[in-house]
């Protein structure tokens, strides 16, 4: 059974807005391929750069049929062997990291909601809102080790270009997002 | 309410080992993009669990009554059938908590619905969240409509408290009544003045005949105008109303479905009721308030005798009043295994009454029963609930033959006792509404004609 057809939420005490769980694993499961994408494609590397991909892909797929199993785990660590590999990765280790981080707070939430579940979205807002405050944190942190540590071995052509817009759209979207969360916050009188 | 146990989820445990082995990796390697890759992990990871033990402290000096955790659930104690009811589910969040799940109720028999997931208390103090259902119940009985369980979720899904069970509520759902219009019934004088016409002289309203009149006679009857013609006093009769007596006589000893394989069905969710729209027990407790309804509506007197159980019986007696006792006592129906034979005590049924026998005729029990109040000159109407057609397979039987054969032997048998009762005298019709009135009303054309 299901809530739809014959059957109503009465929305007086919850906030309209509501995803289903099966949205929830939509999402992960884009910021996962997405992830994916970036680290075998764009990262470059040698042979392991096919042989990943089909692994990871596998392994989304997996994660997101069984979130309490350990393939989430599974799937950092194989994108971490595969960084390894890849020569002009150091610009992209941040997004990337951050997808990864994305990808395992959503996995989180898939364990918690199963697919026909209804969510409302306020419930969410804290975990957006940390995952951007954790990006705004490790941005700097990033660019100092990359410049102090890393960036002889980083191409300093469209990667670090690439890293640093990468860097001002998150910066500029969790400013949104925050804005956006503070008037749920004021609307509702208890947001997130 | 219930103090919430917090401990730590699967990702709890993949972020400690991802913190501590990717950054190792990075640096055995002298990759400081491996170090990079988990930078977000870990400052997020301690973000949440830093907020998660912020939250806790105010909790923790606030004490235990604000830091507990429970769940209720609200919905009416009675509904009819069909009717929709209003679950309300209310979940009381402790402070610190990120979102609340709720197990909600489900459509019909079995309490495990889907899931709503609602955010949690960001304040000092604990937070009430509704979630409330409008659920449709197909079954009558006692229904078990809710059982939800609250699981508390804080810090990124990364701790989850133990889930907290709540209570069972159960509602009484009145079997609903078909819309039937069963013809009227011969009438029986004994009753209070009702809505049938008799053949006996009264204070109805209708004219039975014009006679001489006779000392004791009424003055205010003498008919003037034919007084006048045939040079005589006449007086005009009218006929007696009076109300039909009815026993509805309802066979509980057997839930069957349409699939053989299952007979005999198990008892309701609840020990009562149906656990099956449609079997037998759902036709016959249906059918017996559609008649009792119909009945009532034209005046009549109607009774109700539970054939396995018959203190569950209720008394006769007309009016609205009637009705929702006996949809009170229906509900409350149930199989009865022990009882082999139908048991109806001894003036249940009355001289003149008519019985309708609601039974799916699966025995030579109720059969007897029926031959029996026919000797005596009862009218007898046999409501067949056997739910039809019969699906005769076994699936996963290890004798599909033997299996079916005897299938057919029980349908064989059935239709010679149905068929017997028919040739001593017995109405015997389906359970449907349209069909139930065709039957009455073959019953009122007998008696016509017996009684010309």
């Amino acid at each position: 059974m299901h809530l739809r057809p014959g059957s109503s939420w009465t929305a007086e005490e919850i906030h309209p807005r509501l995803v289903t769980g099966w949205l929830l694993r939509v999402v992960v499961g884009v910021l996962a391929l997405a992830a994916v994408l970036v680290v075998v494609l764009v990262a470059g590397g040698s042979g392991l750069r096919l042989l990943g991909l089909l692994v990871l892909v596998g392994v989304v797929v997996g994660m997101l049929a069984s979130p309490t199993s350990p393939l989430a785990t599974v799937f950092v660590v194989l994108a971490a062997l595969v960084v390894l590999d890849a020569p002009a990765f150091p610009w992209l280790a941040l997004p990337v990291g951050a997808l990864l981080h994305a990808v395992h707070v959503g996995v989180a939430w898939c364990a918690v909601v199963p697919p026909d579940a209804e969510v409302e979205v306020a419930a969410l807002w804290p975990s957006v809102v940390r995952w951007l405050l954790t990006q705004a944190l490790c941005l700097p942190v990033a660019l100092v080790v990359l410049l102090v540590a890393g960036g002889s071995r980083a191409a300093p052509g469209w990667s670090g270009a690439a890293a640093v817009g990468a860097g001002a759209v998150l910066v500029a979207s969790g400013v949104l997002l925050a804005w956006l969360a503070r008037r749920g916050t004021d609307r509702t009188g208890d947001g997130p | 309410m219930h103090e919430p146990r917090w401990t730590g989820s699967r990702a709890a445990r993949r972020a400690a080992l991802l913190c501590l082995l990717l950054p190792t990796l990075g640096v055995a390697t002298g990759r400081a993009d491996v170090v990079l890759l988990a930078a977000p992990l870990v400052v997020g990871t301690a973000l949440a669990l830093a907020a998660q033990l912020l939250g806790a402290a105010p909790r923790s000096a606030a004490g235990s009554a604000d830091s507990a955790a429970g769940v209720a659930v609200r919905a009416p104690a009675q509904v009819g059938q069909g009717e929709q009811v209003a679950v309300e589910i209310e979940a009381t969040v402790p402070p610190g908590t990120q979102a609340a799940v709720l197990r909600l109720p489900s459509q019909g028999s079995l309490p495990f619905g889907t899931v709503g997931v609602v955010r949690g208390a960001t304040g000092t103090r604990p937070v009430t969240r509704r979630l409330g259902v409008v659920l449709s119940l197909p079954l009558w009985g006692s229904v078990l409509v809710a059982r939800p369980d609250l699981r508390l979720v804080g810090a990124d899904a990364l701790v989850l408290a133990d889930p907290l069970t709540g209570p069972h509520r159960t509602v009484r759902v009145l079997p609903a009544a078909d819309r039937g219009t069963p013809a009227p019934l011969r009438p029986r004088t004994t009753g209070v003045v009702g809505m049938h016409r008799t053949r006996r002289g009264g204070e109805g309203l209708d004219l039975l005949d014009v006679r001489e009149f006779r000392p004791g006679d009424a003055m205010r009857r003498i008919d003037w105008r034919v007084s006048a013609r045939r040079g005589s006093l006449h007086v005009r009769r009218n006929a007696l109303d009076a109300d039909a007596d009815v026993a509805v006589l309802v066979d509980t000893r057997l839930d069957v479905g349409r699939q053989v394989a299952g007979w005999p069905r198990p008892p309701g969710p609840e020990g009562v009721g149906t656990s099956e729209p449609g079997a037998s027990l759902d036709l016959s407790v249906r059918a017996a308030v559609t008649l009792t309804r119909s009945l009532l509506e034209q005046g009549d007197r109607v009774t109700v005798v539970d054939l396995s159980r018959p203190r569950q019986s209720v008394p006769p007696g007309t009016g609205r009043r009637q009705l929702r006792r006996v949809r009170a006592r229906l509900v409350d129906s149930a199989v009865h295994w022990q009882a082999r034979k139908v048991v109806l005590r001894p003036g249940s049924i009355q001289p003149g009454m008519v019985a309708v026998l609601v039974s799916p005729f699966l025995d030579d029990a109720v059969e007897d029963l029926a031959l029996r109040l026919r000797r005596r000159g009862t009218e007898v109407v046999a409501v067949d609930t056997l739910p039809g057609p019969l699906d005769l397979d076994h699936p996963g039987s290890h004798e599909p033959v033997r299996d079916r054969t005897a299938a057919r032997l029980v349908q064989r048998e059935r239709a010679e006792r149905l068929r017997r009762l028919r040739a001593s005298g017995v109405v015997v019709g389906p359970s449907e509404a349209a069909a139930l009135a065709r039957v009455l009303r073959e019953v009122a054309r007998r008696r016509r004609q017996v009684g010309r």
